[in-house]
């Protein structure tokens, strides 16, 4: 092999060597199979309804000339829809007729359309969607995918369900349920005994039994007035240890705050460390922690309660604005967050509720919440 | 659109980056001759040297000449070099030294976003009390995007009675006015212009001056030519519940990806300098950076660190480390996401990069210090603030790093793997805020396929970067006779948001025709980030 050659080789092999890295770019340049925009999408993630409404939007573009024949005339209608899943639709009351076979499994296979009320029995598995005219009775023990109802759902004892429900009226769920996913109602949701949830969104959640009186603006307004709650004084700046500047409309915090009990503060608190509100303290502004935040009975907070760790509430606490903890939220017996006026957000990695509390608006567990008994106090 | 200054055309931008090349690579083969000049008479220190590479060894008389990896020297090279190549040799370890610390940022911030915990906590405030808002849209002669984004913001699901709706046109010659004055008569309860007809010139100036007409806590701005999604007010606006958030930045999302390679690198690039750069940074509790634009101020908090600084040329970084050194935060919002129109000529690109070196380059000097000696300000925040503030210069560094290389290397320092070091780290950390493994990652979160291929080809970009910004900052160095003016620029584009329009109504129609839109793939992928 002559020099030049073998030159011409090298230099070759090394050009090729260079530009195959280049190759599948070159042909992605040219043929553009992933050159559209990123798709940037709101609705199907802050809504809590959109698959809801999405379920109600197909229901009245492919179902609702069989909704409307069989509230007419009643009866029982069954078919498949074009992507091969067989539905049935059934009268107002009735229950789904369902095969030996799905009764022997436990498991119905088929999307169920009720004109107006639906019982469901017990111990089943419903693998598609729901959808009543009216309202749903589930039994107890039932796993759901999805549930739309235009009035109210009753889900049974130890009943579990997937992705969503929704509700016209009210969501009640008894003792044990686990509601994954999005769970939302028009009116309110209640949840009984020890269930757990991830996303909750009504005018008003009731997490076990509460007076009906309460979280109203008049039992709020009463609380504020009540002998031995209402604030004695106001609390200075200078009062306030590790007190590093007061600007712009708040006090900022060195290390750790400790408000004593009985005070109200008008400003916007951010501490470093963690924070110890004090029984009957009233907060007319926001607070932040970048550690644990500690709110004793009684406390009420006009603004917004943000910890940076784990953020606990104890009983009869009132919070107007977001709830915001980047570990756990822990909330007790008697607090009220928000109010049917204003609704807010409950926002945590784990959310842990005792009996007798009330939110207004949405409740978030991005991993876990829980119904369960808790101290009265912290 | 953003604040800029006049620059020379592209050629002249290339052929400045050529130049320095050109400029170390003459150095190189200028230190003989420099080395000779310094010579301090210390004959009897010499460099190692490999004996491969050396024809004529330090042996032979001192009267002879010698050559070093076939280049000839004169005998004096050998004597008094010592100090000079030491010095050399120290500045060549601390490049690489500052190269792998930002490698190590790289990689830190790649593998938090891959496998760490995502910092979210705002975004799932759905439901609230809503704070008035004030939505600012500096304009300068945008007759072709204002309506656009004005019908985008009346859109918007946030509650009308708490949104106004600024437009700032600043001495428009156009038919901006007109445009927002049909919007004016149409939404007169939310649309309130602000008309500036004199003043300075410039962004920061022309929001400074609609500061004392706004009335409300929260400022959120969009320049002109950006379209801000349904959700996106209240997304943006969810932060400041947290009484210690000052400002808030959301991701900007590449509209016009596939018009040419570059805008195809730009959105890797984008994706990389949002998705994992900047989440990165939330995640960590470092330094998120308010970019001006898809992004919102509380009031208080900028009128109490001073307002906008007008003779800012990146007022938005110069915020947000004003901010930072008054105790206030900067949030990221990953999925507050807005489509924009990058640049789709080179020209307009280095333009842009170079303005944007300069600007930061400008916070650099004005603040690093102030930052290293805060006291309040945390020891992450101070070191992430550091180096975001250093990522500029790190361009004039590593060029300068490479032509150390070159120059030891013809002194015979044997140790060439340092150089590969050098090279292999430098490709693999900077390119403005595009790196590599980030824009992998990047692709990986949002549920990309095929786009990644062009990644090869973002070394094209990261050198591009490199030359800019190399340029800008070494002429931000040289004395100026007189002080430049900040003026308005606005990148430049061949069409306008026809992508945005289809890809917005294909969404709009997936999202309310399908009841298994859930199913899609690209959320579970994004949701996950």
């Amino acid at each position: 092999m002559s020099l030049a050659l073998a030159v011409v080789i090298f230099f070759g092999l090394t050009l090729v060597l260079a530009i195959l890295p280049f190759l599948p770019g070159l042909i992605e340049w040219r043929t553009k199979t992933d050159a559209e925009p990123l798709p940037v999408e709101y609705d199907s993630e802050v809504n809590i309804r959109h698959f809801a409404m999405g379920f109600r939007s197909f229901i009245e573009t492919y179902l609702s000339a069989e909704l409307a024949a069989c509230r007419e005339t009643g009866g029982l209608r069954d078919g498949t829809l074009g992507d091969g899943s067989r539905y049935i639709v059934i009268s107002n009351g009735g229950m789904p007729i369902l095969t030996e076979s799905e009764m022997r499994h436990r498991s119905a296979g088929k999307l169920i359309f009720s004109c107006g009320d639906l019982h469901l029995p017990d111990e089943m598995l419903f693998l598609y969607e729901i959808y009543a005219g009216r309202s749903v009775q589930g039994g107890d023990g039932n796993v759901y995918r999805a549930i739309l109802a235009e009035d109210n759902i009753h889900l049974g004892r130890e009943t579990m369900s997937l992705r969503w429900l929704h509700a016209g009226g009210s969501v009640h769920a008894d003792s044990g349920g686990k509601l994954y996913g999005r769970v939302s109602a028009d009116e309110r949701i209640r949840l009984d005994g020890y269930c757990r949830f991830e996303r909750l969104n009504a005018p008003r959640i009731e997490f076990d039994h509460v007076p009906e009186s309460a979280g109203s603006k008049e039992s709020n307004n009463n609380n504020d007035t009540r002998a031995g709650v209402r604030p004695r004084r106001l609390l200075r700046p200078e009062e306030v240890p590790h007190l590093v500047e007061v600007a712009a409309g708040r006090w900022q915090v060195e290390r750790k705050l400790e408000i004593p009990p009985g005070v109200w503060v008008e400003t916007n608190l951010v501490v470093t460390g963690w924070a110890r509100i004090y029984k009957d303290v009233r907060i007319i502004g926001s607070i932040k922690s970048h550690k644990d935040m500690y709110l004793y009975n009684g406390v009420e907070v006009r603004g917004s309660a943000v910890s940076g760790r784990n953020l606990y509430i104890g009983a009869g606490c009132l919070i107007h604005g977001p709830v915001i903890a980047e570990k756990d939220v822990y909330i007790n017996r008697g607090s009220v967050i928000g109010s049917m006026e204003n609704p807010t957000t409950v926002s945590a990695r784990n959310i842990f509720v005792a009996h007798g509390t009330i939110a207004h608006g949405t409740v978030w567990a991005h991993t876990k919440g829980e119904l369960s008994s808790m101290s009265e106090s912290i | 659109m953003r604040r800029s200054i006049k620059y020379p055309c592209e050629k002249s931008q290339i052929f400045g980056a050529l130049l320095v090349l050109a400029t170390a690579v003459l150095v190189a083969f200028a230190v003989p001759v420099l080395d000779t000049a310094l010579r301090s008479g210390s004959a009897s220190q010499h460099i190692e040297t490999s004996a491969e590479n050396i024809q004529a060894m330090p042996e032979t008389s001192q009267s002879e000449s010698f050559s070093i990896r076939g280049l000839a020297f004169p005998p004096t090279i050998r004597q008094g070099r010592h100090w000079v190549v030491s010095f050399m040799l120290f500045m060549f370890f601390a490049i690489i030294f500052l190269v792998c610390i930002y490698l190590i940022r790289h990689y830190s911030f790649t593998l938090n976003r891959l496998f760490g915990y995502q910092r979210q906590p705002y975004l799932d405030v759905d439901t609230a009390e809503w704070p008035e808002v004030t939505v600012l849209i500096p304009a300068h002669n945008e007759e072709r995007v204002i309506g656009e984004i004005l019908d985008a913001l009346l859109d918007v699901d946030y509650p009308r009675e708490k949104l106004t709706i600024m437009p700032i046109n600043d001495r428009c010659k156009d038919k901006t006015e007109e445009i927002i004055g049909n919007f004016v008569k149409r939404y007169p309860d939310i649309v309130k212009p602000f008309h500036r007809r004199r003043g300075k010139p410039g962004k920061a100036a022309a929001l400074n001056d609609a500061m004392i007409h706004i009335q409300t806590e929260i400022i959120l701005v969009f320049d002109a030519d950006y379209i801000p999604g349904r959700g996106l007010i209240k997304q943006l606006a969810a932060p400041f519940f947290d009484p210690e958030v000052g400002s808030v930045m959301g991701r900007v999302v590449p509209s016009n990806v596939e018009c040419n390679l570059l805008t195809r690198l730009l959105d890797l690039e984008r994706a990389g300098g949002y998705q994992v750069d900047q989440q990165a940074r939330m995640n960590m509790h470092m330094v998120p950076q308010y970019g001006g634009t898809v992004g919102g101020m509380r009031k208080s908090a900028l009128l109490s660190v001073g307002g906008w600084q007008e003779d800012s040329l990146a007022e938005d970084t110069d915020a947000t480390y004003r901010l930072l050194l008054n105790g206030w935060k900067t949030v990221y919002q990953n999925r507050s996401e807005c489509y924009e129109q990058v640049p789709d000529t080179w020209t307009s690109r280095l333009k842009q990069i170079m303005r944007w070196a300069e600007g930061h380059n400008q916070a650099t000097a004005r603040y690093s210090s102030r930052l290293l000696l805060k006291s309040q300000t945390r020891f992450i925040e101070k070191l992430d603030g550091l180096l975001l503030l250093g990522v500029y210069v790190m361009s004039p560094v590593l060029v300068l790093g490479w032509s150390l290389g070159i120059i030891l290397w013809y002194l015979g320092e044997p140790r060439a793997g340092l150089i590969m070091i050098l090279i292999v780290t430098s490709y693999s950390t900077l390119g403005n805020f595009a790196i590599f493994f980030e824009v992998t990652a990047a692709a990986r979160l949002d549920g990309s396929r095929g786009r990644i291929r062009l990644l090869p080809f973002v070394f094209l970009g990261f050198l591009v970067s490199l030359f800019s910004v190399t340029r800008a900052t070494l002429s931000q160095l040289i004395p100026k006779p007189r002080r430049r003016e900040v003026n308005w620029n606005k990148t430049e584009h061949n069409n306008h948001n026809g992508n945005y329009r289809n890809n917005h109504n294909n969404n709009h129609r997936n999202n309310h025709g399908n009841h298994n839109n859930h199913r899609n793939h690209n959320s579970h992928y994004r949701r996950n980030g």
